[in-house]
């Protein structure tokens, strides 16, 4: 099959896919080429989105052309910003000066497993930026040049730079290798912001963060928009259950402010997974007299502004407390997002706290402290949900799952930024008959990425998408053939969009799902009907002979 | 700059030129839809012959955007107008967003999706 045109679900010939070698070829890797090949790289940003951001040289370009039409002092800018952040960010100069590229994390990142590009390695990836640091700024290492792997800064360069670090889905898989722990996903972010100080990124994530400025979330939808979502959704689970559960919006007083990203309101499975969410508060409410409440002004927990600056990462960040604070709530319960739990665990207290009008995350039901969120105030629905049936508190029938034979994919962030590994897999093994780990140097901590995260899942990307999710792909189909693994469970909405093709590639027959899709699949429901179908409308085991 | 803004638009124009259309091959402007495009992009986009069935979906499509400035939920679609999601997918093989939506004018959606 010939390759897919742009922008079209397509995949390509496996075996030439796979036809590539991971020695590098001969050549100097100091001079900059780079091979824009259709399927390796990402759409520039719409001048638009730059515009409304008042972000720094908006016109539309194609990365394809020889002209990217810069400023004209566009050295200066990036010399000087690149000064700006060594100074700012003492994480980056360590990570400049420590390398001694003993070569731990060449083998780790999924896009060299699957590509062989040598630029992927990342230590490699981080030298493109090092050597800049080496022949530019370092004063000692720019008198010797070239001999202390210093390079000067040109166009190519930037050609160089904005390919590669757009192949880096800041994972940080490598880092989990590094004896150093420098954290390369903090080099490609230094990297993107320098990008971004010429007007260098890409639509697919900075179409999101133009939209989340200006509507509260990535996909643009306005507040009457998210409640007709939640209300369709709400219809769905009657349809399903028989129980119409309350779609709280904007409401003041409520216990907690609950978070997703936008995602689930629009793609599967994802919008099972917020059905899932829906179902369970309503019965936490029915049952316990315990409230959340969504909202429309901070209706997105993922932030693309990770992807972009620390400063617009910041910036949209800023709605979650401002709303909490608005809405009077205890604290705040985040949802099944990635990157999400990198910005909330690891910068927001930091970044526009402190939250000091919140309390520290308690469960009323069950009497349980979340010390582990004593600055944030925030948890995850999933540690949340983990407590409740530790506790007994969630009636649960694991039968009406039966048929689905699960595996979970760590996501990354939580996996990696947060050590999130337990409690998913607790909700798991109570809701669904059968579960199956793949190997262990594919989870947990040395999970493998889906390829798509960091603004990346697009799919112009596909072939690049394709090989970064071989590793993963590869582990899903050895539980596949082994033990009839038919499921993969995610809890991050990249996941859930970005893992199906992976999955329809590598592992076909295996399909994706949320882990508060299948708890609420499993949930008993005071006044529910005799339930038939699950959320996706397909008959529970036992009633595929129903009338539905 | 002036020369890349004009390169851009040129590559990014449809063949016969009568539409303007941006790198995902979505329409630039919303505001220049008609049924005439619309009809010119399945043909770009190896859809149709556009049946009853297909100008509802893209009908719906584009007037749920016009109300909520966002595409619906293929199940939306479905559920409006009594179409199972299987044979939404029929009609528009290569997805919603890049059926339905891009032949409703509607922008390309983009972020966790």
């Amino acid at each position: 099959m010939a390759a897919p045109k742009f922008d079209e679900i397509g995949f390509y010939d496996k075996s030439k896919l796979l036809d590539f070698s991971h020695s590098p070829k001969a050549g100097d890797w100091l001079d900059p080429k780079t091979d824009f090949r259709d399927g390796s790289w990402i759409y520039p940003t719409k001048a638009k989105h730059l515009e409304y951001l008042k972000m720094p040289n908006p016109r539309e370009w194609n990365p394809k052309d020889e002209d990217w039409a810069l400023p004209d002092n566009w050295k200066e800018i990036v010399i000087e910003g690149f000064r700006e952040r060594l100074h700012k960010y003492r994480s980056l100069k360590v990570f400049m000066d420590i390398c001694v590229r003993c070569g731990a994390c060449a083998d780790k990142c999924h896009f060299f497993i699957g590509g062989g590009d040598p630029k992927n390695m990342p230590v490699l990836r981080a030298e493109l930026l090092r050597s800049i640091y080496r022949g530019e700024i370092k004063t000692m290492t720019k008198i010797l040049g070239k001999l202390a792997g210093g390079r000067k800064l040109t166009k190519e360069t930037i050609k160089e730079w904005f390919y590669y670090f757009y192949q880096c889905t800041e994972c940080r898989r490598c880092s989990v290798f590094c004896p150093y722990g420098i954290d390369t996903a903090e080099i490609t972010m230094m990297a993107r912001e320098l990008l971004h100080l010429l007007g260098l990124g890409v639509n697919w994530a900075m179409e999101p963060v133009a939209a989340c400025y200006r509507t509260g979330n990535h996909l643009g939808i306005q507040p009457h928009g998210v409640k007709d979502t939640l209300e369709f959704f709400a219809d769905d689970i009657e349809e399903a259950t028989g129980v119409k559960v309350d779609i709280p919006i904007n409401q003041v007083g409520a216990d907690v402010l609950f978070v997703t990203p936008s995602g689930d309101f629009l793609a599967d499975p994802g919008t099972y997974t917020c059905m899932g969410y829906m179902t369970l508060f309503h019965y936490l409410k029915e049952k316990y007299g315990f409230t959340y409440t969504w909202s429309t002004y901070a209706s997105e927990g993922g932030n693309f502004g990770l992807f972009t600056s620390a400063e617009m990462m910041k910036r949209l960040n800023s709605k979650i407390y401002a709303e909490a604070k608005r809405l009077g709530v205890k604290y705040i319960i985040g949802g099944e997002c990635g990157h999400m739990w990198r910005v909330l665990h690891q910068y927001m207290d930091t970044m526009n706290g402190p939250a000091d009008f919140l309390e520290v995350p308690k469960n009323p039901i069950t009497g349980t402290v979340f010390e582990n969120a004593k600055s944030t105030k925030m948890i995850h629905i999933c540690e949340f949900t983990a407590d409740l049936i530790k506790h007994g508190k969630l009636k649960l029938d694991p039968s009406r799952n039966a048929g689905w034979n699960v595996t979970f994919h760590d996501s990354c962030n939580p996996a990696r930024s947060m050590g999130f590994f337990e409690e998913p897999r607790y909700i798991i093994k109570n809701v669904v008959p059968e579960f199956h780990e793949m190997p262990e140097n594919t989870i947990r901590e040395q999970t493998f990425c889906c390829g798509g995260g960091a603004g990346l899942g697009t799919d112009e990307f596909m072939e690049m998408r394709l090989r970064g999710g071989m590793p993963r792909g590869n582990a899903v189909n050895y539980v596949k053939e082994k033990f009839g693994v038919n499921k993969l469970a995610a809890i991050c909405a990249i996941d859930r969009a970005t893992l199906q093709t992976v999955c329809e590639y590598w592992a076909p027959g295996v399909t994706v799902t949320g882990v508060h899709e299948m708890v609420a699949n499993a949930l008993v429901l005071d006044g529910e009907k005799e339930r038939e179908v699950n959320f996706r409308m397909e008959p529970l085991p036992g009633k595929e002979g129903s009338d539905v | 700059m002036a020369e890349a803004l004009q390169q851009t638009k040129r590559s990014s124009r449809c063949e016969d030129g009568t539409l303007e259309l941006d790198n995902d091959g979505f329409l630039f402007q919303m505001e220049h839809w008609s049924r005439a495009a619309a009809i010119e992009l399945a043909k770009r986009n190896d859809i149709g012959p556009l049946s009853d069935e297909h100008w509802q979906v893209i009908e719906f499509v584009h007037a749920y955007y016009e109300q909520h400035r966002q595409g619906p939920p293929i199940v939306r679609v479905g559920k409006a107008l009594g179409l199972s999601a299987k044979r939404i997918c029929e009609l528009f093989p290569c997805g919603m967003a890049r059926g339905a939506y891009r032949l409703a004018g509607l922008p390309r959606p983009s972020g966790c999706v």
